[in-house]
């Protein structure tokens, strides 16, 4: 089944007619339409639902919407008419392909403003094939035929909505991902013959046991007290069971809760180490530019260094020509003083000629000493001076690596720790003691569930062989009685073919299941192709089975994302297994999908179906990025633009 | 129209019944249902589902006194 083209008619704020075409291809079998929010995106989502299957669809209006078919009257088209009293025409078309037949169903509605209320005065629903001249031919039993290519039971699961990926990824979903196994392949019809025969069955009992004397009679109610019985016990036995999935279904919702929770508390944990490590970091940051800004100080003199090197090149050129002096000169003289012997050997007494000179060279020393120890010190100090330059220098160079390290430890840690804040933004705020007392009482009631199940089947097998023996004594006395043997005839087959019916009800139920379940883990593999090492499943009660590389559960360990990925990979599964292979039509794709998972789906996206029709939220769902994405499979791009004035949506192709 | 896989394995499942007594009811039972499906279940015709079952059980009558002649 293909789409071609959908009209509009004063349909919501569709003023007049409007179409949109699906010229879908094999290689682009994508068609966008992009709108914002309150564009009229999902009135196209509806007004394809309407097309199709009409007055079943409105209460799912009323339910989901809260609006009734005739909140969906153009509002400027009911009040061109008010003066007149005419009514306006609302009309959805959708012509399609199947099987190389081409065809038009169309819904349509006449409705009056009358007062404050819109009337609807006529509606018309109509199914016609139509051939390339024009020519139509009015198909009859419309509901039979659209049953048929794409029965309303399974509508769910080709055209829906973000929030119904989001919503069968939550846990308590397996009651809806029993039905829709049940529902995609007819597994309902068997069911409810089942009950039609057993009703039968009850019937021909209730019979026989009127037309039946003495102890033919006896027996026969015995008979018949004990199929009541056993009618009972089963009762009771499905009520446990349906006890026993909401059970599992509470236990499932508050062990993710409780699971989050520790994961809260991990993630709170970790919060705080962040925290005052990242205070820790801060401290040394700020001593370290404290030191920076001393040592730089010293640092900054450095570009004196080469006028250093320079005066202390002309000092040391002076010391080597003694014109500085040094000290040993000055005790020299003193000591020659003192012996009263010059080094050449010339001896002499004080007061003479030569203790004269050389106490005048020790003054002329002396006196040079005392100007040349300040160029001593000077020199010295230079070098010191050096030295700390230098030194300063190389810990500058050590401390703006610190400090850079520390600014990059920093800022990381404040990145962790702004993830950590968005995660723990949407944690549970249950009490852990009581959510774990919770979780006792739960998995205690299910224990005390299952024990009394095996109570009653028990007591079921016990009352199957009762049957069987009444059954046997009940044929024999029924030959003596014509009349009631022709009742017991009946009872027995109408029993048997429920019993047989059943048996195979139960025999397709769980191929159907297992076929659903392959079908869901090669599109989840597809869509996460990382996850490959998971064993993915849906398990005999309905739940998703996701079991780690040791066969632990490991569902709780999907993320969001995931979870959704695996929750559309059971709705496209289930499309499949229809074999109906309808285009798939999903309002908002995006909308409710985690970031990890949005680029791995929209890949996946032109493949889950030979033609795929999304409508979608400009900037968060369709940019540049899904654009990239999606654009070359796709075929047209509609965009819906609003009038606030008017309240009125045009469709442009983009 | 081909038969799709999910009817297909139904049918299997279906010729497996040996007693033609049963396979009949519980074919035209199914397909009575399948006729009444978008229906709602108080217009379901149950009457229709005992006259099948006294039809076979007729016919099992006749074929027995046929035999006892």
């Amino acid at each position: 089944m293909k789409f071609e083209k959908l009209t509009l008619e004063n349909f919501s704020s569709y003023y007049g007619k409007h179409t949109i075409e699906f010229r879908t291809s094999e290689q682009k079998p994508m068609t966008v339409i992009v709108g914002g929010s309150g564009n009229g995106k999902t009135s196209i989502f509806d007004a394809i639902n309407w097309a199709l299957y009409g007055s079943q669809y409105e209460p799912v209006l009323e339910e989901q919407n809260e609006k009734s078919i005739t909140d969906y009257v153009n509002e400027t088209a009911l009040r061109d008419t008010a003066q007149s009293g005419d009514g306006v025409e609302m009309a959805c078309s959708l012509f399609f392909e199947h099987e190389g037949k081409h065809y038009r169903i169309q819904q349509a509605i006449f409705a009056k403003q009358n007062k404050d209320k819109i009337e609807i005065s006529d509606r018309t629903s109509a199914l016609h094939e139509y051939s390339p001249s024009g020519n139509f031919t009015d198909i009859p039993h419309v509901e039979l035929f659209l049953n048929e290519i794409l029965p309303s039971n399974v509508r769910d699961y080709f055209l829906f909505n973000g929030d119904r990926i989001n919503r069968l990824a939550l846990p308590g979903s397996s009651k809806e991902i029993r039905d829709g196994i049940y529902r995609v392949v007819d597994l309902e019809l068997l069911q409810n013959g089942v009950q039609h025969l057993l009703d039968a069955a009850k019937k021909f009992r209730r019979n026989t046991k009127e037309v039946s004397k003495g102890e033919v009679a006896e027996v026969q109610g015995q008979y018949t007290t004990a199929h009541e019985d056993l009618e009972t016990l089963k009762t009771r036995l499905a009520g446990l069971a349906d006890e026993k999935v909401a059970l599992e279904e509470n236990i499932e919702v508050i062990g993710n809760k409780f699971s989050n929770y520790k994961e809260t508390a991990e993630l709170q944990k970790k919060r705080e180490h962040l925290q005052t490590a990242s205070k820790a970091k801060e401290a040394d940051l700020k001593q370290v530019i404290a030191e920076i800004r001393s040592v730089a100080a010293i640092a900054s003199t450095g570009i004196i260094l080469d006028d250093i090197d320079h005066l202390e090149k002309v000092l040391g050129e002076k010391r080597k020509k003694g014109e500085i002096p040094s000290s040993i000169s000055e005790s020299l003289l003193r000591d020659i003083l003192e012996i009263r012997k010059c080094i050449c050997g010339t001896e002499f007494e004080k007061g003479d000629d030569v203790y004269q000179e050389l106490s005048r060279r020790l003054k002329t020393e002396i006196e040079k000493q005392s100007k040349g120890q300040d160029l001593m010190d000077l020199f010295f100090e230079l070098r010191t001076t050096k030295s700390h330059i230098r030194e300063a220098q190389s810990r500058l160079v050590d401390l703006e690596k610190k400090r850079s390290n520390l600014e990059k430890a920093i800022a990381e840690t404040h990145k962790q720790l702004e993830n950590l804040n968005q995660k723990l933004a949407g944690a549970p705020d249950e009490d852990i003691a009581k959510l774990g007392a919770r979780l006792n009482e739960l998995n205690s009631d299910l224990t005390n569930i299952k024990l009394d199940a095996q109570g009653i089947q028990e007591k079921i097998r016990h009352k199957e062989e009762q049957i069987q023996a009444l059954k046997i004594k009940r044929d024999e006395l029924g030959v003596q009685q014509e009349i009631v043997r022709k009742q017991q005839l009946r009872d027995d087959l109408a029993q048997r073919s429920a019993e047989e019916l059943q048996r195979i009800f139960e025999k397709f139920a769980e191929d159907s299941r297992h076929e659903v379940e392959i079908l869901t883990r090669e599109e989840f593999y597809k869509f996460m192709p990382t996850a490959r090492s998971l064993s993915v499943g849906i398990d005999a009660e309905f739940h998703y089975d996701v079991k780690d590389q040791n066969g632990n559960p490991a569902l709780q360990q999907l993320s969001n994302g995931q979870k959704q990925a695996l929750s559309l990979a059971y709705i496209t599964s289930i499309s499949r297994v229809s074999e109906k292979n309808p285009p798939l039509v999903i309002d908002m794709p995006f909308g409710r999908l985690d970031e990890d998972v949005q680029d791995n789906i929209a890949t996946r996206l032109p493949d889950l179906a030979s033609q795929v029709i999304l409508l979608m939220l400009p900037g968060s769902e369709w940019n540049d990025h899904t654009q990239s994405i999606l654009k070359n499979r796709t075929s047209d791009i509609y965009n819906l633009e609003f009038d606030e004035n008017y309240r009125q949506t045009t469709v442009k192709k983009g | 129209m081909s038969l799709p896989k999910s009817r297909k394995k139904l049918l299997n499942l279906f010729i497996q019944i040996k007693d033609e007594a049963i396979k009949k009811i519980i074919s035209e039972v199914v397909s009575l249902e399948n006729e009444y499906r978008s229906s709602s279940a108080v217009n379901f015709p149950r009457k229709r589902v005992e006259d099948i079952v006294d039809s076979e059980a007729r016919l099992i009558e006749f074929k027995q006194r046929e035999g006892e002649q």
